[in-house]
């Protein structure tokens, strides 16, 4: 795995403890393009660390989930394009 | 050189997900799934694990700024602290001769409610950090926080309430959280009001166009008495309904909290 991906990875992570939202969903997206499933992952954290029963719908996991689609859409289109 | 391809590499060019991530995709997912039962089995246990990164989080914002404000206007800075050094004193004072005005009045009254001691927490995690309205505080039920106990800012604002407690840290769900409502109070004389969460802080509430609330009029909510939450800052009507809505701004800046008090 290369040092670009790790990095995406650990930065998608960190993200929702240290960044604004905005940062943490635009991290998360270039981080489901490299792993499509961390999308979902980021998502879900933000919903365990942050929702509160009063908003009940976890958005943060819903849109998580559609980033990873979009994410793993991406993935495949830049598979395809680019010659190995 | 070979004449034709290696059928597996082939294979692992075309599959629909390259080996490698695969296997990093499902360690991503056992670890979410991870996540998500312990949020189920043991309560707690993610926020609690979680307040050293929002610790370091808080702790590497704060170095940001430091290094930052480096880069500015020395006289600048120096003139605005000592603005700023002036307008706490005089507004110490005006505390001072408000506090014993209380204190005349309570004991006219008679009614003298009983002083129950705050505990003072840090925000380790506020908007936009957090994309609800909620605050991380890292005072839990060790300090002897209770779910429910409400939090007030920076001169005794009130803020909202406890929603969840650990031993070392809870989460506060704020007042003006989206579609949360709150009742409360507008204007000198008090008129009833149901305010509705937008988010951010701000509030939104309707009243009847004849109530006579005008911009700037004072919002309360109840608490110790009624506590100042915010203020009307646009009030917008429509002719063909009778009905004006208000919107109010919050005395405290959510995104520069760095303080909280609650009251056990």
């Amino acid at each position: 795995m290369s040092y670009s991906r790790i990095l995406a990875t650990i930065l998608a992570l960190i993200s929702p403890f240290v960044f604004p939202w905005v940062v943490t969903l635009v991290t998360a997206a270039l981080a489901s393009v490299v792993f499509p499933p961390l999308g979902i992952v980021v998502g879900i954290m933000m919903d365990i660390l942050y929702n509160s029963p009063a908003t009940g719908i976890p958005y943060a996991t819903i849109i998580g989930a559609l980033v990873s689609g979009i994410g793993y859409v991406v993935h495949q289109f830049i598979k395809t394009r680019i010659m190995e | 050189m070979p004449l034709f391809r290696n059928d597996n590499s082939y294979r692992r060019r075309n599959s629909l997900i390259p080996p490698g991530v695969f296997l990093g995709s499902g360690v991503i997912l056992f670890f979410a799934l991870l996540l998500v039962v312990l949020q189920f089995v043991v309560p707690g246990f993610v926020a609690r694990s979680a307040s050293p990164f929002w610790m370091l989080g808080n702790g590497l914002t704060g170095a940001t700024l430091g290094a930052t404000s480096l880069f500015g206007n020395s006289s600048e800075l120096t003139r605005e602290r000592n603005q700023y050094a002036d307008e706490n004193l005089a507004l110490h004072e005006e505390n001072r001769t408000l506090a014993a005005q209380i204190d005349d009045l309570k004991r006219l009254i008679g009614t003298t409610p009983e002083t129950s001691r705050r505990i003072l927490a840090g925000v380790l995690a506020r908007p936009p950090v957090s994309p609800y309205d909620t605050i991380i505080v890292d005072a839990g039920s060790t300090k002897g926080v209770h779910v429910g106990a409400i939090a007030f800012g920076p001169g005794g604002v009130p803020l909202g309430t406890m929603a969840n407690v650990t031993d070392v840290s809870a989460r506060i769900e704020l007042f003006s959280t989206g579609g949360r409502t709150t009742e409360g109070w507008v204007g000198d004389t008090r008129v009833p009001i149901t305010l509705t969460g937008k988010g951010a802080g701000v509030f939104e509430a309707t009243l009847p166009r004849d109530s006579g609330v005008a911009l700037n009029a004072v919002v309360y909510v109840p608490g110790p008495g009624a506590l100042p939450i915010g203020t009307v800052v646009r009030i917008d009507s429509n002719p063909s309904s009778p009905r004006d809505i208000i919107h109010i701004a919050p005395y405290a800046n959510l995104f520069s909290l760095t303080w909280v008090e609650i009251a056990p």
